[in-house]
């Protein structure tokens, strides 16, 4: 039984709002954002906790995926292009080498041994992000 | 499941100190806001669709709540870590 999984996919998304506000009324001192992070923090990513409240949980692992990251997606316009790239494979045909590294899960590091990230993601990419 | 969530959203009721009336309340006056959330119509009848609201709502506070503190927890229910355990166990 994985609750933290069902709490995630996008079918079971309930408004933060309405968490936060029944939240208030337990009297509680912690905030409720703090509370939720706690338990879907994930330390490998370097989540760091958002300054404003997530629209439900899912917009919240989509927050903690981009927070770490060097790109500055939070600020990013909506409208702005995403320019396509070769894909992994292609870049692997090409003979460029794949190294694991501790950054964030979107940037990519490109030195003269290879492409450098995260790579200890494959059970979370499947179950997670497809649902994003 | 079933059991985790019922033992939860009586653990949340307790917590408020407040009668379900009083709580569906609460509930009732955000029903316009979380209408204007779902893209389409909401196949069920309101007030329904309300109390799966505040059940559920209940049940995810009082789970998190309790993983936050987490020790005092594992002390009246041993049994809670396996329940809930922690999303992608592993990963963090």
């Amino acid at each position: 039984m994985d609750i933290g999984h069902d709490l995630m996919l996008l079918e079971n998304q309930l408004p933060f709002f309405v968490l936060e506000q029944l939240y208030s009324l337990t009297g509680m001192d912690d905030k409720f954002l703090a509370i939720t992070f706690n338990y879907f923090e994930i330390k490998s990513l370097r989540n760091m906790c958002p300054r404003e409240s997530p629209k439900h949980f899912t917009d919240l692992l989509r927050s903690f995926i981009i927070s770490p990251s060097k790109l500055g997606l939070e600020k990013m316009e909506l409208d702005k292009q995403v320019k396509h790239v070769y894909s992994a494979s292609q870049l692997m045909e090409a003979g460029l080498e794949f190294k694991d590294s501790n950054d964030s899960l979107i940037d990519l590091a490109y030195s003269k041994r290879g492409i450098y990230w995260h790579m200890n993601i494959a059970y979370f990419l499947h179950t997670s992000l497809h649902n994003m | 499941m079933e059991e985790l969530k019922l033992k939860c959203v009586k653990g949340f009721i307790n917590r408020t100190q407040l009668p379900m009336r009083e709580l569906a309340a609460r509930i009732k006056i955000l029903e316009e806001k979380i209408r204007s959330c779902y893209v389409e119509p909401i196949k069920y009848k309101i007030n329904y669709f309300l109390k799966m609201i505040l059940v559920d709502s209940s049940f995810i506070i009082e789970f998190l709540l309790r993983w936050h503190k987490l020790e005092d927890w594992l002390e009246k229910d041993p049994s809670y870590l396996n329940q809930g355990c922690k999303w992608i166990l592993g990963m963090t």
